[in-house]
């Protein structure tokens, strides 16, 4: 399963905002967006759900193509069930009187039986920490805890894309570091993610990130590459990562990041450290 | 400035949500309060700002009784920036965004063009708040609440959706503010590596209660690593190491080990 962008543009009331983006996402490859804000990756997340010309009228050029057909062509119900979008303003996806209504709503308008729905629905709900909650009315929980409502609902029905605009803000922590491990294990499990994110904690799971500015993808890159490349984060107006800021303050070539070991054998080196 | 003494709330029909929560904030000081998702953050934000009523306890804003004060009243005092910016904004425009409530129109012309400069919005005068990116619609929710000079400042999650250079500018401007203007910031957020580094101090909302009251290099120390980003992380265990307190700024950090070395 392969969600693939052809020479896709976007224009809206006469401004561009997507200029001529091509690239793919395989199974079980999870790709990261990254850009300021206004470059864009809102924008391109509503064109790989299909959904961009409703959202707003614009022109769209180019395709994008879920397992070899333009989206275009899909029954919009299958679309839903097979492309899973997470907004950046969760308060817009909730409806329902309570969180377990909430995450069940997509199977039951699939028709799926009773007692598969509510062995589905648990699950999803244990797996983000939401057991408790069940009963609880969306509209009365915190920011954070609302967005992980809305990944429940969309994980029920395992959607073999899942398209997510910044999942991990207003996260605490904690429950950061369980939804990226959450999606490590989704993705081992071929599910394809396309992650928007300005948090670089996220960079650790990505495999591909693209960086995008002005509605462009001006680089594509592995994980490991991205933090020597300081010309290209401030093309696309992003600040590094507070360790990659410190070991060039500290005048030390860059490590892995997200290594503690290397980053304390970079200060033992240079004779800061015992 | 703003007194507040064993308040306790819960929602009702709930169990107690905050227990005995006692702090205050001066003028000129910038309180970052953090807790983990559904500790009753935006909660006590909520009954800072007078629109929750605590079920006991006292709270003051200079010197008078807040359940005696209108939320008129409240909200000259006290300017409140929302997790979700477009539940705020209710302009057609920017520029409109930025006089209401209309009667400002035409008196405060000059400092919104300013305020919406400072905030690079200079050029959306005229464009529709609604296709204003993310970030765009939280500056401009805070440069319309700035308009009314409040004295206090309330921010729920000011931050996220930022990107790092967004969010460098927007707490550099907020720094301005609460030591130029002697403005007191009340910041509830998650993120503290963008924001430990300009908090003069910090609440820790734990259990109901606000279990740590101190600076932000006591609030690293307080806090498990597994609540910690990264680089604090990083420079906890440092500072662990060189028997300092810890270094919230990575310049910092490496200049004061390169300090040491010389």
């Amino acid at each position: 399963m392969e969600l693939k962008v052809e020479n896709l543009g976007y224009e809206v009331r006469g401004k561009r905002i997507l200029g001529n983006i091509s690239f793919s996402v395989g199974a079980g490859e999870m790709v990261g967006l990254w850009g300021s804000s206004g470059a864009g990756k809102t924008t391109l997340l509503l064109a790989l759900r299909g959904i961009l010309q409703q959202y707003d009228m614009g022109r769209l050029q180019g395709q994008v193509l879920f397992d070899g057909r333009n989206l275009a062509a899909y029954a919009y119900p299958q679309l839903g069930r097979e492309i899973g979008l997470l907004f950046q303003q969760t308060d817009m996806q909730l409806f329902s009187a309570t969180v377990y209504d909430e995450v069940a709503f997509g199977l039951e308008n699939f028709c799926v039986p009773a007692e598969e729905i509510a062995c589905r629905v648990s699950r999803v709900l244990e797996a983000l920490g939401l057991s408790g909650l069940a009963d609880t009315s969306p509209r009365k929980l915190s920011g954070g805890q609302k967005k992980l409502v809305v990944l429940g609902s969309l994980l029920v029905l395992a959607p073999k894309i899942l398209l997510l605009d910044e999942p991990l803000a207003s996260l605490d922590a904690l429950e950061r570091n369980r939804i990226l491990c959450l999606l490590e294990e989704l993705k081992n499990g071929g599910m394809s993610i396309v992650l928007v994110e300005h948090d670089w904690e996220a960079a650790r799971f990505v495999d591909r990130m693209l960086f995008l500015a002005q509605g462009n993808v001006l680089a594509e890159k592995q994980r490991t590459e991205i933090f020597t490349d300081r010309a290209l984060l401030e093309r696309c107006g992003i600040l590094p990562p507070p360790m990659a800021i410190f070991l060039e303050a500290m005048g030390l070539p860059p490590a892995d990041f997200f290594s503690m070991g290397q980053c304390w054998n970079r200060l033992k080196g240079a004779g800061y450290l015992a | 400035m703003l007194e507040m003494e064993n308040i306790s709330f819960a929602y009702s029909g709930k169990e107690l949500l905050l227990r005995n929560i006692s702090f205050s904030l001066s003028c000129g000081e910038w309180v970052l309060l953090y807790g983990r998702n559904g500790s009753g953050k935006t909660t006590l934000a909520q009954i800072l700002l007078g629109l929750l009523r605590p079920e006991s306890g006292s709270y003051f804003i200079d010197g008078k009784d807040a359940s005696r004060l209108s939320l008129r009243e409240m909200g000259q005092r006290i300017g409140f920036v929302r997790q979700d910016a477009d539940k705020q904004l209710v302009g057609e425009t920017v520029g409109q965004e930025m006089v209401f409530p209309a009667k400002f129109r035409g008196e405060i012309a000059d400092s919104a063009r300013n305020l919406l400069e400072k905030f690079s919005l200079g050029s959306s005068t005229d464009v529709s708040p609604l296709t204003l990116s993310y970030g765009e619609k939280k500056r401009l929710a805070i440069a319309a609440v700035l308009l009314r000079q409040p004295g206090i400042l309330v921010l729920d999650e000011p931050t996220a959706g930022l990107d790092g250079k967004s969010k460098k500018e927007l707490l550099d401007y907020l720094h301005f503010l609460q030591t130029e203007l002697s403005l007191a910031i009340f910041l509830v957020s998650h993120d503290l590596e963008a924001v430990l580094p300009y908090a003069s101090r910090v609440l820790c909302l734990q259990d109901k209660c606000i279990a740590f009251d101190g600076t932000p290099q006591d609030a690293v120390s307080f806090l498990p690593e597994e609540e910690l980003p990264y680089f604090l992380t990083f420079s906890k265990r440092l500072g662990q190491i060189k028997h300092w307190d810890c270094v919230l700024a990575p310049e910092e950090l490496a200049e004061k080990l390169k300090g040491e070395l010389s």
